[in-house]
C-alpha cells in the first residue's frame, strides 16, 4: 500500500486531521535535565538528577506510554544543561530522544529555566535563553525543525510575545494555574484551558487585538479544583494534588494505589463533567524524567494510562504543540472562550468530599462557586477575577506572577471571604447575568 | 569539598521554596564570605521528592518556608544572620 502510493506520501501525511471538537486530549510533556532547578544557564539548585535522567529511563517511561497508547505523542522538553552536557550518558539521552522523535512522532523542545525563568532571569535574559535554546534543539533535529511549542513552567507576556513574534512559535506551557504559596513560584489567577495571553499579563486572556498575544498559554497541570483552591500546604495538605506525579504518587502521604485513584479522578474531571460542558476534554502533565528511578514510576504510569484508555477508549494522546495548534485553529481570540466546570471532592488529602466547585471562565473573568453538597449549602463566590481591568506584571524579578483582583479563590486576605452570588455588588453581578443570564436567578443551580 | 586555606564551606539548604528576596540574600553572604559555604534550594516539590534523612544529613543548616501555618528553622547557624 505504501509503495503505491510512492516513495514521497507517507501514510500518516494523507490523513486529514480529525474535528477538534468532541475530543479528548491528553498531552504528556517529560522534562530532562541536569538539575533540579536550572535557574539560567550557569546557576542551579537543588539536587543533581545526572544519575536518573538515564535512557534506560526514557526506555521504561515511553514503553509505558506505548503499550497503553500505541499511537500516542509526547513532548520531550530538555532544559540547557541536558542540551549541552557532552557525557556520556546526555550524549545518549538525546539520541534516545531522536529515535523517539522518528519513530513515534515525538516533539523535542526546550525548558527554560527550571519552570520558573521569570523568577530568576529579566524578561530579555529570558528570550536570549528561548532563542538559543531553541536553536540548540534545531541543531540537536537537523533538517530545519522547529518545536511547536515550549515548556516553561511560568513565562511572562513578554517573552509570549517573544516566542510569537520573534521565534514563529504559537504555543506555550506558560502558566501553572492556581500556584500560590508553594513550588517557589505565585501565579494564581488564570484560565485553566487554553487562551491567548495579554501584552499586560500572561494570566489575563487578551481582551482585542491591541492586547493580544499570538502564543497558547497552556497549563502545566491539571489540578484538582477542590485541593486547588488552598493556598501552598494550608493544613498540611498539598494544594497541587491532580496529575502532578510528585503530589499525587511520590510524595509519600497516601498510597500509590490512592494516588492512581486521585489522577483517574482528575482526568475525569475533564473526560467527563468538563467534556459534557465543553464539547472538548483536555488533561495534561509533566513528569521529570528522573521520577522513574523511583521504584514502580513506569508501573504506576502505565497504570493511570491503562484506567484512562479502558474508561475514555478514544482518548487522543497527542504532542501539547499539535494540540495548542489545533485549539489555535478553532480559536482565533479569545472572543469564543467560554469553559465551564464541576467537580465534587475526591475525599483524598486536600480534596474534601463534601465540597463541590463549579468554574466558568471566559475572556472578560473567572468565577468560582464553592458549596457544601452533602448539606445542600448555598452556593458561594470563591473567586471572582475580572479580566477587563488593568493588569499588570512585575516590572522585574519576582516570585508573585499572580493576577488577584476582586475575589480570589485562595483566601489569603480578608476581602475573599466567600460570599452569596446575590450578595455580590450589582455591577459584578451584571458582569456575570451578562454572560450566564440565568445563574444569579438559580442561586440553588 | 574543601576550601584552600580555609575551613570546609558550610552547606545551606533552603527547602520547599524560596523568595527572590532571600536567594538574593544568599547572593550576598557568598560575596561576604566566599567559599564559607555551598547554598542551594529545594522547591516544594523537589522536598517532597528529595527530603529522606540521607538527603538532610548532607547539609548544616535547612531554612523551610512555603508551609503555611509553619516556619521553621533548623540549626543555629545562619549565614545572614546580619541582615
Amino acid at each position: 500500500m505504501k509503495q503505491r502510493l510512492g516513495p514521497a506520501v507517507t501514510i500518516g501525511h494523507t490523513r486529514p486531521d480529525p474535528p477538534f471538537w468532541g475530543q479528548r486530549y491528553l498531552t504528556f510533556n517529560a522534562i530532562i535535565r541536569v538539575n533540579s532547578v536550572e535557574a539560567s544557564r550557569t546557576r542551579w539548585f537543588g539536587s543533581n538528577e545526572e544519575s536518573r535522567n538515564t535512557p534506560a529511563n526514557m526506555q521504561r517511561m515511553r514503553r509505558a506510554i506505548t503499550r497503553e497508547f500505541p499511537q500516542g505523542r509526547i513532548t520531550w522538553a530538555i532544559s540547557w544543561l541536558a542540551l549541552h552536557e557532552q557525557s556520556r550518558n546526555y550524549r545518549a539521552v538525546r539520541k534516545q530522544a531522536l529515535e523517539y522523535h522518528h519513530r513515534y512522532g515525538d516533539e523535542i523542545t526546550f525548558t527554560v529555566g527550571g519552570f520558573f525563568p521569570n523568577v530568576y532571569n529579566y524578561r530579555k535574559q529570558v528570550s536570549r535563553d528561548l532563542h538559543a535554546g531553541l536553536a540548540a534543539v534545531s541543531r540537536l533535529v537537523g533538517g530545519g525543525y522547529r518545536p511547536k511549542s515550549v515548556v516553561a513552567g511560568y513565562l511572562a507576556a513578554e517573552n509570549h510575545r517573544f516566542l510569537a513574534e520573534e521565534q514563529d512559535i504559537h504555543v506555550c506551557q506558560g502558566n501553572i494555574w492556581s500556584q500560590y504559596g508553594i513550588d517557589a513560584l505565585d501565579d494564581d489567577g488564570s484560565i485553566c484551558y487554553p487562551y491567548y495571553p495579554s501584552r499586560e499579563h500572561t494570566l489575563k486572556p487578551a481582551q482585542g487585538p491591541a492586547d493580544f498575544i499570538d502564543c497558547v498559554s497552556l497549563d502545566g497541570w491539571t489540578c484538582d479544583f477542590v485541593a486547588a483552591r488552598q493556598p501552598g500546604f494550608k493544613d498540611g495538605f498539598n494544594s497541587r494534588l491532580g496529575l502532578g506525579p510528585i503530589e499525587t504518587l511520590f510524595q509519600h502521604n497516601f498510597s500509590r494505589k490512592v494516588g492512581l485513584r486521585q489522577l483517574l479522578a482528575t482526568t475525569g474531571i475533564h473526560f467527563d463533567r468538563g467534556f459534557a460542558l465543553n464539547r472538548f476534554g483536555w488533561a495534561t502533565t509533566i513528569w521529570e524524567l528522573c521520577l522513574m528511578d523511583n521504584e514502580g514510576a513506569d508501573q504506576s504510569l502505565a497504570a493511570w494510562l491503562h484506567a484512562v484508555r479502558r474508561r475514555w477508549p478514544n482518548t487522543r494522546m497527542i504532542t501539547q504543540g499539535e494540540f495548542g495548534m489545533a485549539w489555535r485553529k478553532e480559536f482565533p481570540n479569545n472572543a469564543q472562550l467560554n469553559y465551564r466546570f464541576a467537580h465534587k471532592g475526591t475525599g483524598i488529602f486536600g480534596s474534601d468530599a463534601s465540597v463541590e466547585v463549579r468554574w466558568y471562565m471566559n475572556r472578560k473573568f473567572r468565577l468560582a462557586l464553592l458549596r457544601d453538597w452533602r448539606h445542600q449549602s448555598p452556593w458561594k463566590v470563591i473567586d471572582l477575577t475580572r479580566y477587563d481591568l488593568p493588569a499588570h506584571e512585575p516590572p522585574g524579578l519576582a516570585r508573585n506572577w499572580s493576577l488577584i483582583n476582586l475575589r480570589n479563590q485562595k483566601q489569603t486576605r480578608p476581602q475573599d471571604l466567600p460570599v452569596r452570588l446575590e450578595h455580590l455588588p450589582a455591577a459584578q453581578q451584571t458582569l456575570i447575568a451578562n454572560y450566564y443570564p440565568t445563574l444569579i436567578s438559580e442561586s440553588g443551580l | 569539598m574543601s576550601t584552600p586555606g580555609g575551613s570546609p564551606p558550610r552547606k545551606f539548604l533552603q527547602a520547599a521554596g524560596a523568595s527572590v528576596a532571600r536567594l538574593l540574600r544568599a547572593g550576598a553572604a557568598k560575596k561576604i564570605a566566599p567559599g564559607k559555604f555551598h547554598f542551594t534550594l529545594w522547591t516544594s516539590y523537589g522536598y517532597l521528592q528529595y527530603a529522606d534523612r540521607h538527603s538532610w544529613c548532607g547539609f548544616d543548616v535547612a531554612a523551610m518556608e512555603d508551609v503555611w501555618g509553619a516556619s521553621v528553622w533548623f540549626n543555629s547557624f545562619t549565614p545572614w544572620s546580619g541582615n
